[in-house]
């Protein structure tokens, strides 16, 4: 075990190791925690340690490591088995996106771990009231939602299920902010959560503004790019219109909400470009095309533009007391 | 008209958003500029702040002599471009062009914010409709490419493209065009805070958790090309199957909700008001002010680092949108 690292409690359990469940386990050890990782699939050991390895590379790229990587992969164990996390406090499953497979799963992790730790999926498709119903206490079951790279933002949503307790909120809460993350709380399960709820809104408003002819895609990344994209990274929506001032928004919003859409399904223009197989960058079909070597640059460049944001974004942290969340 | 660096610049309105503009303005060096104020005092030592603070972020200079403030009584020769700026309200708008137009030459032309109101609706009263436009900025304007240019039938084609040669070359703009007469940036961020609203209103968020979710997600993604693009990045067709189930469960609200309205009617207008979803401390208007300066800079360095399509490097490879 290594001299040089400061360790954190708990002992964190990761299930499933495959490219969300190895980036979060490289962001929890580059914040100092052992993590006992599971691969539930036979063979899957190895090539999850090696995606943990890469990702943890990655976090040195960002300067996350204090300490030479083979530090902090002294922390880590990679199993099969389930024993080992019979040390845990708080054990996140990161399976695939199958309720019955995490059931299966979700009986397993119960039967190794203590029977006060927290436990917690990643899931941003099954409503965490559901899932929660698949252990014997539900009140210690939450959802813990990080973007990707898991180390790469300040991002981490923490949902609520109907049965989830205050306590476990307030532990989550405090450990997120502990790992440097500005968690947001969805009290209520809702389906996409808040991230997703809001960006679904705005693309729900360009392809029904595409659809009507008024702009193409190209003019609303300019318009949010351009304008929202420079100064969401500092404040978020109410803050900025708390600094542009209310009276405006009042007249403004009171014009515009009748007119914008409340299309309930996928639009024509949507559906169009999902029917060509869109993979986006991946086969060069989205709602802009790409020749191979411009999916290679945008590729490049975005990684390049995400450490870029990553340090620009450190320098104008929000200061968030530790406190209980769920009663405020 | 041909573009050109040698332009008469008027510039009508007050405050923050409009001393901006003024000093993106100035940027471009040869430009004079005339401000219209309804409040010289405060709005010359705005200007005269943004500016020093400007030069010494960016080591650009500019010459404070270009800007001549001038009483609403003085009539202009050769004003190219009129930009107005006023609060949301149609009926101040119109005035406000009432008086521009009387100002000045029948060919100058008039670009004016507007957010809902509709273009045909600030064209009506004027003897030249056409050559009113709809010109959004985003405050603060001398940091940022954003420029929303809004014409309608009535707009003729010479103005459009003088407006547009003057953006990129004089305004250091990458502007966007709609030519439907009404504001789509203030759509776009109405549906967004339509469902923020929601999300608050219903207990599901607080606002707190909903401004983190922004700043900590799409505060680190916006910047680099906008939302398709990004979408292009992750994988399209995922969001897709998205929209199929969520689209449904998402707002539809046609009003505005209580606790919005009531902050309005209780006169907490936000940050200059002490309150409006935040409270503020004496003083903390102007640190965000300062705070937001500073960030501008950042980040439109960091926007300059990724230019869109890459026209910069590769001239042959310039993409193409899926709707063109």
């Amino acid at each position: 075990m290594s001299d040089i690292l400061r360790i954190r409690n708990p002992v964190i359990g990761i299930v499933g190791i495959g490219l969300m469940g190895s980036s979060i386990t490289a962001s929890l050890l580059a914040a100092g925690h052992r993590v006992k990782a599971i691969a539930p699939l036979p063979g899957e050991e190895e090539p999850g340690l090696d995606r943990i390895i890469r990702q943890l590379r990655l976090c040195e790229d960002f300067d996350l490591l204090n300490a030479p990587l083979k530090e902090y992969l002294g922390l880590l164990t990679v199993s099969n088995d389930y024993y080992p996390l019979g040390d845990c406090g708080l054990v996140v499953e990161c399976i695939v996106e199958d309720i019955e497979i995490k059931e299966t799963i979700f009986k397993k992790i119960v039967e190794f771990t203590p029977a006060n730790a927290i436990l917690a999926s990643n899931t941003s498709a099954i409503p965490i009231s559901i899932l929660q119903q698949m252990i014997p206490d539900p009140q210690r079951f939450i959802g813990i939602h990080w973007a990707e790279p898991a180390f790469g933002t300040r991002f981490l949503e923490i949902i609520c299920g109907r049965e989830t307790n205050e306590q476990t909120v307030d532990s989550i809460f405090n450990l997120a902010i502990s790992w440097g993350k500005e968690p947001t709380v969805l009290k209520k399960d809702i389906r996409g959560f808040i991230t997703n709820r809001l960006m679904y809104a705005v693309y729900r408003e360009i392809l029904h503004l595409v659809e009507k002819n008024v702009i193409g895609f190209e003019d609303a990344d300019k318009c949010f790019r351009y304008d929202a994209g420079s100064w969401m990274t500092l404040m978020g929506i109410f803050r900025r219109m708390d600094y542009d001032g209310l009276d405006d928004y009042n007249t403004a919003f009171r014009n515009i909400f009748p007119h914008l859409s409340n299309e309930e399904g996928i639009s024509p223009q949507m559906q169009k470009i999902m029917d060509s197989g869109a993979g986006g960058i991946q086969n060069g079909r989205g709602f802009y095309t790409y020749t191979q070597r411009e999916a290679e640059r945008w590729l490049q460049s975005f990684e390049a533009f995400n450490k870029d944001i990553f340090h620009l974004a450190a320098n104008y942290p929000e200061e968030i007391p530790i406190t209980s969340k769920v009663t405020s | 008209m041909e573009p050109t660096h040698r332009k008469k610049i008027l510039i009508s309105g007050k405050g923050r958003t409009t001393a901006g503009i003024a000093v993106n303005c100035l940027r471009s060096q040869q430009a004079s500029i005339y401000y219209l104020s309804d409040d010289r005092a405060e709005d010359e030592d705005m200007i005269r702040k943004i500016i020093a603070d400007s030069e010494w972020r960016s080591g650009e200079k500019m010459e404070v002599s270009k800007l001549k403030f001038i009483s609403s009584e003085t009539w202009i020769n050769g004003i190219d471009i009129a930009v107005c700026i006023t609060e949301e309200d149609p009926g101040i708008k119109q005035h406000r062009l009432l008086q521009i137009e009387n100002r000045v030459a029948p060919e100058t032309i008039i670009g004016v914010n507007t957010e809902s109101v509709l273009l045909h609706d600030l064209q009506k009263k004027l003897k030249n409709p056409g050559r009113v436009i709809g010109l959004n900025w985003r405050d603060p304007a001398y940091t940022s490419a954003f420029l929303e240019i809004i014409t309608n039938e009535l707009t003729p084609r010479s103005v459009l493209q003088y407006m547009e040669a003057t953006a990129r070359n004089c305004w250091y703009k990458d502007p966007y065009v709609v030519s439907c007469g009404y504001s789509i940036r203030a759509r776009l961020l109405a549906a967004l805070a339509r469902e923020a609203f929601y999300l608050v209103e219903h207990g599901y968020a607080s606002i707190e958790d909903i401004d983190r979710a922004c700043r900590n997600d799409a505060g680190y993604y916006l910047p680099f090309a906008g939302n398709c693009r990004y979408m292009d990045l992750m994988g399209t067709y995922a969001y897709g199957l998205v929209m199929k189930d969520l689209n449904r469960e998402l707002s539809k609200s046609e009003a505005l909700p209580a606790f919005f309205e009531e902050l309005v009617r209780n006169g907490k207008t936000g940050m200059s008001a002490g309150e409006g979803f935040y409270k503020y401390e004496k003083g903390e208007y102007r640190e965000w002010e300062e705070k937001f300066r500073k960030f501008s800079f950042d980040i439109q360095s960091i926007i300059d680092k990724y230019p869109f399509g890459y026209v910069k490097e590769e001239p042959a490879e310039v993409n193409q949108s899926n709707d063109e």
